[in-house]
């Protein structure tokens, strides 16, 4: 799903109204509100820390930490305010403070893995479509992983996260422009590695 | 697609998603057990760090003594001036945005080139038309110690007001947030010296708007982010 570019004036789902009024709750010292608050951002914001760390067990300790973050700048949540790109924009900045420790710290990225309860694909039926999959995912995950991480969130936030590009640049604190052009040359540099991938394959089946 | 500006964001689709979505946690936490401020809480300590600044402002600045040409425009219109330009700067810098987002960076940039800018250009007209009057360097550097003096109290304010509260940017916010402190100082420092040196005005009068600007980007990179 890709973020469509929405307008300004564009109403919001019903279910993204409901739970900016959750957080608007939680933000004015509702602590039951927080139920709500995590059960709609928890799946959207570990899904966005995988891929930007590429390790469920980072991401898990980074979805945490964005939690506990969110709970302390609650009070600045704004009144009417969007909480999507509010936690995304969080999110990111965990996930900025995280990746700089680990530079410090020259810890070895670890090899990503979906993890023991990612839902298996029942629609491949065969072994190779199976292993094209897979094998595509891997090299998805390889570009991705290479990518200056200005380039791999821009790209991460419009195509996987299904944000617009409006919020997207208010996450990244960039233009509009800018944002479309990261995704865009993350895209260019993922569709080479694909076509390379397909070509492969092709001459590997006849 | 020709370009990054032409790109449409369609394309994006025939790339795979390599990631299924985690299904929510069977069981929900309850929130994190360490107190934090609600919005009301926040307000409340916006307000009365406001009331301080400004307090701190206007009781130092008498106590030094007002200028006596106070009430003339040449000053007065500069000074009111001043005081809309930093709370124009305010709203702009940690106001909400769209969707209740900061604003870009770009804004909070602009703040920190237009506050300095501002003051500028309001003091010359005063300036220009003054009798020619020799730098001072013992009333300068007076004037400087005390402009910083009045600036450091608004400074303080902002930087318990803002704590780890900076979404985006929070070097570029900081920068503006210490500059519009800064021209607190300039306001309090002119309410009391009526010297008409333009090197003066511009140096004693104008640096805690600096000084603050880089106070505020080093106070926002190491403590104002979110």
């Amino acid at each position: 799903m890709t973020g469509a570019e929405a307008t300004a004036s564009a109403p919001k789902p019903a279910e993204e109204q409901a739970l900016d009024a959750a957080m608007d709750r939680y933000a004015c010292g509702d602590s039951g509100a927080f139920a709500a608050v995590h059960r709609a951002l928890h799946p959207r914001l570990f899904s966005f820390l995988v891929r930007m760390t590429g390790s469920p067990s980072a991401a898990d300790d980074l979805v945490q930490e964005t939690f506990l973050r969110i709970h302390r700048a609650r009070s600045t949540f704004a009144r009417g305010g969007a909480v999507i790109p509010w936690a995304y924009a969080i999110a990111r900045n965990v996930y900025a403070d995280h990746a700089r420790a680990s530079r410090l710290r020259q810890t070895e990225r670890l090899p990503s893995d979906p993890g023991p309860d990612a839902p298996v694909d029942r629609r491949a039926a065969d072994g190779e479509a199976e292993a094209i999959a897979a094998e595509t995912a891997r090299v998805v995950e390889g570009v991705l992983a290479r990518l200056p991480a200005a380039q791999r969130e821009a790209f991460v936030l419009l195509r996987y996260e299904g944000l617009s590009v409006q919020d997207a640049a208010a996450i990244l604190g960039a233009t509009p422009t800018a944002v479309k052009l990261r995704a865009f040359r993350a895209y260019e540099a993922l569709r080479e590695e694909l076509a390379a991938l397909e070509g492969g394959g092709e001459r590997g089946r006849r | 697609m020709e370009d990054g500006e032409t790109f449409d964001l369609k394309a994006l689709e025939a790339i795979p998603d390599p990631l299924r979505r985690r299904p929510p946690p069977a069981v929900t936490p309850a929130p994190p057990a360490e107190p934090s401020p609600t919005r009301a809480d926040r307000q409340r300590r916006a307000v009365i760090g406001l009331a301080a600044a400004v307090t701190w402002v206007v009781v130092l600045s008498a106590l030094l003594g007002l200028r006596k040409d106070l009430g003339s425009p040449a000053v007065a219109l500069p000074l009111v001036a001043w005081a809309l330009v930093c709370a124009a700067g305010f709203f702009l810098v940690v106001g909400p945005g769209e969707r209740g987002m900061p604003r870009a960076a770009r804004v909070a940039q602009a703040v920190v080139v237009l506050v300095p800018l501002a003051f500028v250009l309001l003091s010359l007209p005063a300036l220009l038309g003054a009798r020619t009057v020799p730098f001072s360097w013992p009333k300068t550097g007076r004037c400087v110690t005390w402009a910083n003096v009045i600036a450091a109290v608004p400074l303080l304010c902002a930087t318990l007001v803002f704590r780890r509260a900076l979404l985006g940017s929070p070097v570029w916010r900081g920068a503006a947030i210490g500059a519009l402190c800064g021209l607190g100082g300039t306001i309090g420092i002119h309410l009391h010296c009526g010297m008409l040196e333009v090197a003066h005005v511009f140096t004693a009068h104008g640096l805690p708007m600096v000084l603050g600007a880089a106070l505020g980007a080093g106070l926002g990179a190491v403590g104002g982010r979110v």
